[in-house]
C-alpha cells in the first residue's frame, strides 16, 4: 500500500539503461539495414517493366510495344526506351519478341518490306518466322530473344530478354 | 555501330556487312549563332543515335564533322577517306541548309532535316518528336541502299 520509493540509484539505473538502449538501437539499425541491403536488391533485379499495352487488346497480329524505364549504370541514371513485338499464339499465350536482329543488332519489323508473315531486318535482308525462328539462308543464325511477360491491372509487363529456345 | 572501341572491333571483323557511314555535319559558331549551332548539334546528334539503333548492323556513326565557315569545304575529305577504306555508302546528316545542293561536292548522300529547336522541351515529347522525324529518315536510308544496289 505504501509508496514504493525509488531510490536515487534505481532511478539512475533505469534512465541510463533506457537512454543507452535508444543510442545502441540508433547505431545498430543502420548497420543491420546496410547488411541486409544486398538481399533486398536481389529481389529488384528480376523486375518487370510496365508498358501501356492492354493485354485484352492483343491479337494474333504482332504489335509494336514501346516502353521506357530508368536504368542505373553505376552513378549514372538514364532513361532507356525498349521495344517488343507482342502477339498471342495459337495456345492463347502472350509472346513478346525482342526486335534486335541476332545478326548484327539492327531493329527488325513485322512484315517489313512486304515480307508476308515474317519479321524483316532491313540491314541485310534477314528474316524470322512469326515465332521468332530465323529463316535459313538469311544472315541471322539464332532466333529472336523473348521477353518474359506478366500482367498487372490489365496492362502488359515485360522483363529482361532471354535467349529463345525454340528449335 | 557507335564510334567506340567495342564496336570498332566488330566493324573490322564484319566489314562486308557494315558498309555504311553516317557523318553528322554541324556548324560551330561562338557569336550570334551560338545557340542555333548548339541546337543543331543536339538535334542532329539525337537523330544519329536513333538511326544507329535502327541500323546498328550496317551503319557506323562517326563523330560529327564540326566546321566554322572557312573549314566547311574540307568535309568531302571525310567521305573520300571513308570510301578509300572500303565503305560503300556515305551519308551526311545535317540541319544546315547550306548543304542541301551539295551531294556532288560531298561525294555522298545528303540527308537534310529541317532543324527543330528542342529548347527545354519535356523529355517524353522530345523523344516522340525525334522518333517521328527519324522514321521518315529510315525509309530514305533504305531507299538509298536499294538505289545503289541496282
Amino acid at each position: 500500500m505504501g509508496k514504493q520509493p525509488v531510490s536515487r540509484r534505481q532511478f539512475l539505473n533505469y534512465t541510463l539503461t533506457g537512454v543507452g538502449g535508444f543510442m545502441a538501437a540508433g547505431m545498430l539499425m543502420p548497420m543491420v539495414r546496410f547488411a541486409v541491403d544486398p538481399v533486398l536488391k536481389g529481389e529488384a533485379a528480376g523486375e518487370f517493366h510496365p508498358t501501356q499495352q492492354k493485354v485484352a487488346d492483343l491479337t494474333d497480329v504482332p504489335v509494336r510495344v514501346d516502353f521506357s524505364y530508368e536504368q542505373t549504370d553505376a552513378w549514372y541514371t538514364s532513361e532507356v526506351t525498349s521495344t517488343a513485338w507482342v502477339y498471342k499464339n495459337d495456345q492463347d499465350e502472350i509472346v513478346a519478341l525482342s526486335p534486335i536482329c541476332k545478326h548484327l543488332g539492327c531493329t527488325v519489323s513485322w512484315e517489313g518490306n512486304d515480307h508476308k508473315d515474317r519479321f524483316f531486318c532491313p540491314c541485310h535482308n534477314g528474316l524470322y518466322e512469326k515465332s521468332g525462328k530465323n529463316v535459313p539462308n538469311t544472315p541471322p543464325l539464332k532466333p529472336l530473344d523473348v521477353y518474359p511477360t506478366a500482367e498487372k491491372d490489365g496492362l502488359l509487363q515485360l522483363g529482361k530478354p532471354e535467349a529463345n529456345n525454340i528449335v | 555501330m557507335n564510334w567506340n572501341g567495342k564496336d570498332a572491333v566488330l566493324v573490322e571483323q564484319q566489314k562486308q556487312y557494315i558498309d555504311t557511314v553516317i557523318i553528322p555535319l554541324v556548324p560551330v559558331d561562338f557569336g550570334a549563332e551560338f545557340k542555333r549551332s548548339a541546337e543543331q548539334y543536339e538535334f542532329v546528334g539525337l537523330l544519329a543515335d536513333f538511326l544507329e539503333r535502327q541500323f546498328k548492323g550496317r551503319i557506323v556513326v562517326t563523330p560529327p564533322y564540326a566546321y566554322v565557315p572557312e573549314t566547311a569545304d574540307k568535309a568531302p575529305l571525310w567521305s573520300e577517306r571513308a570510301q578509300l577504306a572500303g565503305f560503300k555508302h556515305v551519308f551526311f546528316l545535317t540541319s544546315d541548309p547550306a548543304w542541301r545542293q551539295s551531294e556532288d561536292e560531298l561525294q555522298g548522300a545528303v540527308i537534310f532535316v529541317p532543324p527543330v529547336p528542342l529548347g527545354d522541351m519535356e523529355e517524353s515529347i522530345k523523344r516522340s518528336l525525334i522518333a517521328d522525324q527519324a522514321k521518315q529518315l529510315v525509309n530514305r536510308v533504305v531507299d538509298k541502299w536499294q538505289e545503289n544496289f541496282e
